[in-house]
């Protein structure tokens, strides 16, 4: 779909004042979601990013230290295999593992360490070597 | 003093969630609102001291979710769950789990969740304690079909045959004639088997013409059992109740007092705790126990109007422990109320309509009530239930009452998406609503008359 073609489907959900449009073909996925601003999500299989964010799966407390250890379970710029634990979420007397779902190095924390979570919160941002 | 609870996690999302956060408040409690990505950015979330997003909009993997609600509770410290009505609120093994987590759960205990939910140990529950049933089968119906036809024969056709694990209109069938039962028990058995893995039917007298009234209660740990008044929430479609009211018209007083009694007097034998509502159909002037909602009803607020106590508030009190500083006595009606259920769904084909809401005008002045969680600029998602508002009126009388629901319903406006206060003033104008006491069935053959003109 060419950018001016979702520009007419933007003017035209506006004006029929549908809330949330998704579109979806064999090789592509659009999705607009009208808002303040509004969003558009192109799904097209491709991969364009420098990385891939790594987002909690439960509430609890972000930990990004094992609290019988000194210092991080992987330090800023430190290498991760997929599978790896990156992180802790604590819920109570539970530690659950927050895993790298790709090769690659810690690039970036974007949850302070302390804070609560919630479901699909961004924590890490591990960046493709 | 220590309180068996300071926070309390609301289970539940929309209008229910901000009404319940109210009353936490009024009782200087923490709350803790769940929410799923979809009620992310609603504005009653921003309200509470903490919140926290458990899953993905799809009810199932959020508000339906125990795990979730349970993890979200741990993390949070929050000491109470309140499921307010729908999602896991009569989910007797929810209950359990979270008494078992050492949490309050605010409701009921778990049995008496279990024995209302099943309609067959309910209804035997209700005989026991004298509150009159729908005449029929005692218990579950036999697996011989002639047996049936006996039962049948001795009530009276036409018959309703119905599943003890359903409710709220679902896995029932009217039978008219004999030669119909056969056919019917079948589908109705293989049906209950399905969608509420219980297959035992039980079998009453069908009644054509009846209105749909219910006794709120109220009980505390410490033996005191209230019924805070009556409700007619006869104008329904497809089983969802559209507008209710309080009291019911044109129902002596002292009959309605005397159910009351029986359902407190239930209560007692029950032993049960928190709020409920007995629903009764009512027709040539008696009343048979239908079902009871063993939770918070989305139409507390006309008992609320009409007595003054706020119900929630009461409801989380007696979660806490507490007596019940009422005696029946206290409880005093005063007034008409009528709730309009505002639905962001199309006024004549009932489509949902989801989407952003571009204009947000509530109406007010005296006697005016809305409970809603929406803001201009919101977005109804299509994920979820369509109720966006509840408008509430309250008049010296019922004709006062009428008067002031359709000059509040004349202010709302409501643009960007649709909504049912078309018909909501349609039904305002109707006659025979406006005379009182309209059957069941009133709102879904006027809606077919209005089509077939």
């Amino acid at each position: 779909m060419k950018v001016e073609e979702l520009r007419q489907v933007m003017r035209w959900l506006e004006e029929a004042r549908i809330g949330v449009f998704e579109i979806e073909s064999d090789d592509c996925r659009v999705r607009i979601v009208q808002g303040n601003p509004t969003s558009v999500t192109i799904d097209d299989g491709e991969d364009r990013s420098d990385g891939v964010i790594v987002a909690a799966e439960a509430p609890g407390t972000f930990l990004v230290q094992h609290p019988q250890h000194t210092g991080p379970i992987v330090p800023i710029g430190g290498l991760v295999r997929a599978g790896d634990v990156v992180a802790l979420i604590q819920i109570g007397s539970i530690y659950a593992p927050v895993i790298a779902s790709t090769d690659g190095t810690l690039a970036k924390i974007l949850t302070v360490p302390q804070a609560l979570v919630g479901f699909g919160t961004p924590l890490f941002e591990i960046a493709y070597q | 003093m220590t309180r068996r609870f300071d926070k309390v996690l609301i289970a539940n999302r929309g209008e229910i969630a901000l009404r319940i956060l109210r009353a936490c408040r009024l009782l200087d409690l923490e709350t803790v609102v769940v929410h799923s990505e979809a009620d992310r950015a609603a504005g009653y979330v921003g309200l509470a001291d903490q919140a926290v997003c458990i899953g993905p909009p799809p009810a199932a993997r959020s508000y339906l979710n125990p795990a979730a609600l349970l993890l979200a509770a741990e993390a949070t410290g929050a000491q109470a769950i309140h499921p307010g009505y729908g999602f896991l609120s009569e989910d007797a093994a929810f209950a359990e789990r979270v008494e078992a987590c050492g949490l309050t759960f605010i409701g009921p205990s778990a049995a008496s969740i279990r024995t209302m939910g099943d309609k067959i140990a309910a209804k035997r529950a209700m005989q026991a304690a004298g509150v009159p049933c729908v005449p029929g089968s005692e218990g579950a119906l036999p697996d011989d079909a002639a047996a049936v036809g006996r039962i049948a024969a001795t009530v009276g056709y036409p018959v309703m045959i119905k599943a003890a694990g359903g409710g709220g209109g679902r896995g029932m069938r009217v039978v008219r004639f004999a030669s119909e039962l056969a056919d019917a028990l079948a589908i109705t058995r293989a049906e209950a088997r399905r969608a509420f893995a219980n297959p035992d039917l039980y079998l009453e007298k069908f009644l054509e013409r009846p209105r749909h009234v219910e006794i709120q209660v109220l009980c505390d740990a410490h033996g005191t059992e209230l019924w805070l008044g009556d409700r007619d929430c006869s104008l329904q479609r497809r089983n969802q109740k559209v507008v209710e009211e309080a009291p019911a018209p044109g129902i002596d007083r002292d009959l309605i007092a005397r159910i009351g009694e029986r359902c407190a007097e239930a209560c007692r034998q029950l032993g049960y705790r928190g709020v409920g509502t007995f629903e009764f159909l009512y027709e040539d002037g008696a009343f048979f126990f239908i079902e009871m909602n063993t939770r918070l009803q989305v139409e507390h607020t006309v008992t609320e109007m009409t007595g003054g106590l706020d119900i929630v508030q009461k409801q989380i009190e007696v979660a806490l422990g507490e007596k019940l500083a009422l005696t029946q006595a206290d409880v005093t009606l005063s007034g008409h109320a009528i709730e309009c259920r505002i639905n962001a769904e199309d006024p004549v084909s009932f489509a949902p309509s989801a989407g952003r809401i571009t204009r947000w005008d509530l109406p007010g002045g005296p006697g005016v009530r809305v409970d809603s969680h929406i803001t201009c600029g919101d977005v109804v998602s299509p994920h979820y239930d369509s109720l966006i508002a509840k408008l509430v009126v309250h008049g010296a009388d019922r004709r006062d009452a009428l008067e002031r629901a359709r000059a509040a319903l004349s202010e709302m406006k409501v643009e960007g998406i649709s909504t049912n206060i078309p018909l909501h003033r349609d039904i305002l104008q109707d006659d025979a609503f406006r005379a009182g006491g309209v059957t069941i069935h009133h709102l879904e053959e006027r809606l077919a008359q209005g089509r077939a003109r």
